[in-house]
This record gives C-alpha cells, sequence and structure tokens, in this order.
C-alpha cells in the first residue's frame, strides 16, 4: 500500500540565489522581469528585498496570494535560481520536507527593500 | 527580555553511497529561541553538532570529524514565545547524475539545554504516519547509468 505524504504548506515568499555580481541597472530590469513572470501565474509580487553575498545576490520576493511548493520551486527555476539548488528544492519537495526552500544567509547579512507593490515597476531607491 | 525567533539551522555532510553515488545527509533543526542572533546560533550549533554526529554514528556507524559538517543559517523569523523544544527533520539526499533524491528518515524532537546523550531514547515526531520510508515513491528512478559527477555544494550561501 502507498504511504500518503504529508502536506506541504503553502509558501509566501520567493528566495532566488544570484551567484554572480551585476550592475545596479541589471537588477531594476530583473525587478520588473520578476514582476511580469508571477503575473504570468496569476501571483502579484508585494515586495521585494535583496542581500548582497559573498558571490552575488539573494533575492527575496513576497507574493500573494500564497502558492503551492511545486509552483514556488518553478517560479524560483524561471526567475534564474541555481539549478543546483532548484534539483535539491524538488527533492526535499517530494521528500515531504516543510522547510524545503533554503537559503543560507550570513548572520550580519542585511536586507534591502528594493521594490513594494504599489510602486511595483518603480524601484524605491537608486 | 530579548525577542524570541524562530531559528532554521542546517548540518549536513557528504560523501559517496556504497554504489559510488555522491551522497549528503542533512538535519534540519527549527527552534524558537530568545537571546542574541549570534550567540543563539553558536549556541545552536554547539548543541547540533554532537547530535547529528551521534545520529550518522546511529545511522551509519560513520564517524564523521567536525570539519566536514557544514552549518547553514536561513533568515531568522519573529516567534510568539520561545521554547525549549528543537524539531529535528533528516534527510538523505543521493545524487545520480545532476539530479537529487531525498529519503525521509524519521524526525526528532529534542530539549534545548540538555546535553545530546547518544545512548538516550529521543522522541519520534509523531507529525507523519509513515515514519519508516515507503521507497515506492523513487521506483521510478531506476539506476540509469549516469556517469558519477562532483556533488557541488555550493549552493545555497
Amino acid at each position: 500500500m502507498r504511504k500518503r505524504k504529508p502536506a506541504l504548506n503553502r509558501e509566501r515568499t520567493l528566495k532566488i540565489d544570484k551567484d554572480c555580481f551585476v550592475n545596479q541597472d541589471w537588477i531594476w530590469d530583473y525587478v520588473r522581469m520578476a514582476i511580469a513572470t508571477c503575473r504570468l501565474k496569476a501571483i502579484e509580487v508585494m515586495r521585494i528585498q535583496m542581500s548582497r553575498t559573498r558571490k552575488g545576490f539573494h533575492f527575496y520576493l513576497d507574493i500573494a496570494p500564497p502558492v503551492e511548493a511545486e509552483l514556488t520551486n518553478q517560479l524560483q527555476w524561471l526567475l534564474g535560481d541555481d539549478c543546483g539548488r532548484v534539483d535539491r528544492n524538488r527533492a526535499r519537495i517530494r521528500s515531504g520536507l516543510q522547510g524545503w526552500n533554503k537559503l543560507f544567509e550570513r548572520p550580519n547579512a542585511r536586507l534591502r527593500t528594493i521594490c513594494r507593490s504599489v510602486d511595483a515597476l518603480s524601484p524605491t531607491t537608486q | 527580555m530579548s525577542v524570541a525567533r524562530v531559528y532554521h539551522m542546517t548540518l549536513a555532510t557528504r560523501g559517496y553511497s556504497p554504489s559510488q553515488n555522491a551522497w549528503s545527509f542533512e538535519a534540519h533543526y527549527t527552534a524558537a529561541l530568545s537571546g542574541d542572533i549570534h550567540d543563539v546560533r553558536l549556541d545552536l550549533a554547539d548543541f547540533g553538532i554532537p547530535h547529528f554526529r551521534g545520529a550518522i554514528m546511529r545511522r551509519y556507524g560513520l564517524r564523521i570529524p567536525e570539519g566536514r559538517i557544514r552549518v547553514g543559517w536561513e533568515r531568522e523569523e519573529p516567534a510568539l514565545a520561545s521554547s525549549p523544544d528543537v524539531h529535528v527533520e533528516f534527510r538523505e539526499m543521493t545524487y545520480r547524475g545532476k539530479q537529487a533524491y531525498a529519503r525521509r528518515l524519521p524526525a526528532e524532537t529534542l530539549r534545548y539545554g540538555n546535553k545530546y546523550d547518544p545512548g538516550a531514547d529521543y522522541d519520534e515526531a509523531d507529525a507523519y504516519e509513515d515514519k519508516e520510508y515507503d521507497s515506492d515513491e523513487y521506483e521510478e528512478y531506476e539506476e540509469s547509468g549516469d556517469e558519477v559527477e562532483e556533488y557541488e555544494d555550493d549552493e545555497e550561501t
């Protein structure tokens, strides 16, 4: 008999790992692209935060409404998340791990809000 | 009194399975604790590492040096109150080619602050009905004969 898998919580945040340094104007274009990609799936981006890492950037996108784990991972992949991470996340989702969406931060990492829903297409800082 | 936060710590080590596939063992610790973030992170790592080494010893009979254990932290989240319970989820990851497969192992609940005792019988969480993992889920992924590639674990930092 096949055993039941535990249901995973719906996710409110997309976490994206970009191991690459780029210019600020590329990041604004990325924000616009992320908003447009989420809209393709009828999801609104409420806020985007980012932090710098040793190898590039981490992006946190707060979304509404919350979405299922598989779709979260798909959106993260569409938004250019690290492919190894997407694959490991997929395996964790299939094994029913609640906190599958791992993205490690240094203790002193500063998160900067770069976009909010009201001005989704005009970034908050330059 | 300081604010309570939810801490998510991941301990992982990697190696090769007997069938020469890249392999890793992960333990995901979740705890709601109060205090300075830096101090709590250090304390929780000191608490988790002996437990993690004990878990590998129990399951595989392997002695893992501390230097081969990778510690990762996620962003802390606000908690309503602190709790001495630490929930631990284990996953055994196998890599065939570039594809990862996870196997769920029974979860545990530990008491934070008590020194880890390898002889003690820890609670295994009743969160899931299927405590024993059903490997049927992965039967579709029979050995494909893919070449084994080095597991690059530079994902998440």
